[in-house]
């Protein structure tokens, strides 16, 4: 079956997301204060890699850094489109970063990054697949479920 | 100095050669004029006074707390702002405090070198250093010496700091411990991805001691547990006495970082495997190595 979407004018696309996970990514993204409107497609075949990939179309929004990190751990290996005037002027691949800053929390109560509230948590990536980070001031190993559990919220 | 994975096994064999060297021969007054910063959030005997004494010992001085209800903590100071103001008083700082990174957090804050001296459960990089200063005077090589740890290997931070070093030294680890308290999943995953060292678990201590090289003792801290009833299910599980070291091999080493509390029997201190009050002596030497060598008055 082919699926056709309008264009959009300005704002974001993000195509090749593991299939299945496209309201997980706009979960993430904030989907209940997004008033623009938005497209997902979910569980549609995939040209390059075979399989099935979710898309999301986003109009008037564009991702911060941190939104960006947070679909690492989502939805690695997806693309982000920046569309302006229904062109697309930049093109990135969301891959997992070697550190993850101010993102996630530590799950360790007792790590100096959850009782000092000022400073930013740090985690070092060990392992991309599964992922698995490791708290920079801890030590404490992170997985991929708790640190989807995190993300989603 | 915030983990002992700082170190190369080539730095560590200067602190010992150094160490050695101040140990048969004493100290001249190396350090002073310089002062040592030393803040304990949390209570300590040897660490601190083992750091004072060897400050001294080297012509330096000392100045810090023990004692946080008489500082600006008690006022609601962040932990940054305390080592910062601390570190423009010194030249060196040692920090103990009960939450893990908290020596890290204050090598970022603070303008002068950090020794970590204990963070929360997680490390205790000096006391691993004066383990393996002991270990190696009375045996020829770490290589191959079957080290079993027991007790409390969970919130025991002196263990995890000790398996990473002899592991990367090539010795192998045998943990005894209540389920409840095992070694973290943290500490062993590092020590076989990052030294292929696979951990050996056993529950009993009598069968664990035979073939024991170095037995190292650790206290069930009573500190670390929500409730008194968490603590009696676990308290007195493992005890050295005079039945379980007539198991061990003649040049078994018994060690513990103390303070002990009934996990090693009276009766045994006179026993001459028995080296731990040895091993506390050796801290004050360690220590004096790794200031002399931190603040450049030795390379």
């Amino acid at each position: 079956m082919s699926l056709k979407v309008d264009v959009i004018g300005n704002g974001t696309v993000i195509d090749h997301i593991p299939g299945g996970r496209g309201l997980l990514c706009l979960k993430v993204l904030g989907i209940e204060s997004i008033d623009s409107p938005v497209i997902l497609l979910s569980n549609v075949s995939s040209n390059n890699k075979g399989g099935k990939k979710d898309l999301i179309k986003i109009e008037d929004r564009f991702l911060t850094p941190k939104e960006h990190n947070k679909l690492a751990i989502i939805a690695p290996g997806a693309t982000v489109n920046i569309i302006n005037d229904t062109h697309v002027t930049d093109k990135r691949l969301i891959s997992v970063p070697e550190k993850f800053v101010d993102v996630i929390c530590c799950t360790n109560p007792n790590c100096v990054s959850n009782t000092e509230s000022y400073i930013s948590s740090s985690f070092a990536v060990e392992r991309k697949e599964p992922l698995e980070v490791r708290c920079s001031y801890c030590d404490r190993v992170v997985g991929a479920k708790q640190l989807l559990r995190q993300v989603i919220g | 100095m915030i983990s002992i994975s700082d170190f190369s096994s080539k730095e560590c064999d200067r602190i010992f050669e150094l160490a050695s060297e101040y140990k048969q021969n004493g100290a001249e007054n190396e350090c002073s004029g310089k002062i040592l910063g030393s803040a304990f959030f949390e209570p300590s005997t040897r660490t601190m006074l083992s750091f004072h004494s060897a400050m001294q010992r080297l012509g330096g001085n000392v100045l810090g707390f023990s004692d946080t209800s008489t500082t600006s903590v008690k006022k609601g100071e962040c932990l940054a702002d305390t080592m910062r103001t601390l570190a423009a008083y010194c030249d060196l700082m040692v920090i103990r405090h009960p939450n893990e990174g908290s020596a890290k957090l204050s090598s970022e804050f603070a303008s002068v070198p950090v020794i970590n001296a204990g963070d929360g459960g997680r490390e205790h990089p000096t006391q691993t250093l004066l383990d393996l200063f002991t270990i190696k005077e009375n045996k020829d090589s770490v290589k191959g010496l079957n080290v079993v740890l027991c007790g409390d290997l969970k919130y025991g931070r002196t263990v995890h700091s000790l398996a990473m070093a002899l592991a990367g030294m090539g010795a192998d680890i045998t943990c005894v411990s209540p389920p409840e308290l095992k070694m973290p999943e943290s500490v062993t995953t590092c020590l076989e991805r990052k030294h292929k060292v696979s951990v050996v678990e056993e529950n009993e201590l009598s069968s664990a001691v035979k073939d024991a090289d170095v037995l190292y003792m650790t206290r069930i801290q009573k500190e670390r547990f929500g409730s008194p009833e968490e603590y009696a299910k676990v308290k007195d599980c493992y005890v050295v006495n005079k039945e379980i070291m007539s198991k061990a091999n003649e040049n078994m080493l018994l060690m513990h970082p103390l303070p002990r509390v009934n996990e090693i029997s009276l009766d045994v201190d006179s026993d001459k495997r028995a080296i731990f009050f040895e091993q506390a002596l050796n801290g004050v030497f360690v220590r004096m190595a790794l200031i002399s060598l931190i603040l450049g008055v030795r390379d």
